[in-house]
């Protein structure tokens, strides 16, 4: 279990001490979304296994059996469950870390606009969400909407007073 | 931490607890303390390095069906055929046998080269690097190649058919899958690399070093919003500039909250700096953000 080596230790280097900030550039927000999205994706084909599971010990029960209860399962899968998968994943690396996985490939940080600080659980959600769906639908221009703005604010940005840095370490 | 620097030099495990925990020594006098992984964050892991890779892979899908289309199309106009005379020759065949082989190679290369070549050199894929996760040989200093490509050949066992890998780590005491047993090796997990990310005005290294020599007294919530309010946009956005007045009043309200702040020979603006992130620390450890949301309205 022990291994030693008698290789001489080098010394430590001099920590670098200030981090640098500008905002987050479209193409950097970008390519963490599709890493982000792809996730989301990830996880949730990888929770299919199971909810096939339940729904065939469900099926075995003969609660599939009514239309009712097969809309509902239905709706559990297709809208509860990204749902959650969303609030659970935005929301656990938003608070504590202050950047999902692919923001932190691409080094950026989303934090909240009054003081810095980290996203609560609700707001990282309702960004991610209503947010974003509001940006996408006027064919895109809420996220083109970063472009023109020097403190790159997208749509969701604004109505959720966030905003994203990206930082050189 | 510095993770490149720490794979080149050689380090020595120890097992300080039955199986608990591990030391790493990075440098003369400074080590890092090591634990077995969670399993979720192995899998989370996984899934963005899969993530990653998908991305690469779409565009090598896109790029061999512009070869590919591009390939027959010429051989359509030039021999005046279809691609049924094409299926019924023998050289046509053989192009797309080749065709097919090459297209796969290139898959599995790029997938498996990808935990390999992170694996090899870096010591963690990006995935793991994220969690703080890092794979760590038993036996020797660094991981050899051998082991990298033994590990990733079987996690086509261990994750292909899902139950092998699973039932390994939940039976092991090292939480080792069969590509860890066969390896030698063990992936762990070291929280001040995976909390390397939430420094916000300064680095870690520098932070941890400023905590040690100056033991501060955390300073209330209220007082870290009063000072955040005025570092934020002056250190993160640069959205403000400074008069020497406000940096005067800042730094008594820094001075009373930290002993031997003063004494410190560092410049003024790594001062506040460092005082911004402290209150940045607490302000997030300790606030309950929907209450304050709730306070705000």
């Amino acid at each position: 279990m022990i291994a030693n080596s008698t290789a001489p230790m080098e010394p430590r280097p001099a920590p670098t001490m200030k981090i640098q900030s500008e905002p987050g550039g479209f193409l950097r927000r970008f390519g963490a979304a599709i890493i982000d999205s792809t996730i989301c994706y990830v996880i949730r084909f990888s929770m299919l296994g199971p909810l096939g599971l339940v729904l065939g010990m469900i099926k075995a029960n003969s609660f599939y059996n009514t239309t009712q209860n097969r809309a509902a399962l239905l709706v559990l899968i297709y809208f509860i469950v990204p749902f959650a998968v969303c609030y659970f994943y935005f929301g656990y690396f938003y608070h504590n870390k202050g950047a999902s996985p692919g923001k932190m490939l691409f080094g950026l940080k989303v934090i909240r606009d009054e003081d810095g600080t980290h996203l609560s659980y609700g707001r990282a959600f309702w960004r991610e969400t209503v947010g974003k769906a509001i940006s996408i639908m006027p064919m895109g221009i809420g996220f083109l909407w970063a472009l023109a703005r020097p403190d790159r604010k997208t749509f969701h940005d604004l109505m959720f007073k966030t905003q994203v840095l990206h930082q050189k370490k | 931490m510095y993770i490149e620097n720490l794979i080149d030099i050689s380090w020595e495990t120890e097992q300080l607890q039955a199986r608990e925990t591990y030391q790493l020594r990075v440098y003369d006098g400074m080590s890092l303390q090591l634990s077995s992984s969670p399993l979720w964050k192995r899998v989370l892991a996984f899934a963005v390095d899969i993530a990653i890779i998908q991305l690469v892979l779409g565009v090598v899908v896109m790029g061999s069906l512009v070869v590919f289309g591009l390939t027959f199309g010429s051989l359509f106009i030039i021999f005046q055929t279809g691609m049924k005379e094409i299926l019924a020759s023998k050289p046509g065949i053989i192009l797309l046998v080749l065709f097919a082989l090459v297209f796969l190679l290139i898959m599995f290369s790029i997938f498996d080269g990808f935990f390999i070549y992170f694996e090899w050199k870096k010591g963690a894929t990006p995935g793991k690097r994220l969690l703080g996760l890092k794979v760590i040989s038993l036996g020797s200093g660094r991981l050899t190649l051998g082991q990298c490509a033994l590990r990733d050949i079987m996690r086509w066992v261990d994750v292909g058919l899902l139950l092998p890998g699973l039932i390994s780590i939940i039976l092991t005491e090292k939480k080792q899958r069969l590509g860890d047993l066969l390896a030698g090796t063990v992936v762990s997990h070291s929280v001040q690399e995976e909390e390397e990310q939430k420094y916000f005005y300064v680095t870690q290294d520098f932070y941890q070093w400023f905590m040690a020599k100056c033991s501060p007294t955390a300073p209330t919530v209220t007082e870290c919003e009063n000072f955040l309010k005025f570092a934020y946009p002056a250190f993160a956005l640069q959205t403000r500039t400074l008069s020497s007045m406000e940096i005067k009043k800042w730094e008594e309200y820094a001075n009373t909250h930290v002993s031997g702040l003063k004494e410190l020979a560092i410049d003024q603006d790594a001062k506040l700096r460092l005082f911004a992130e402290l209150c940045f620390q607490t302000k997030n450890a300790t606030t309950n953000n929907y209450s304050a949301i709730r306070r705000s309205k």
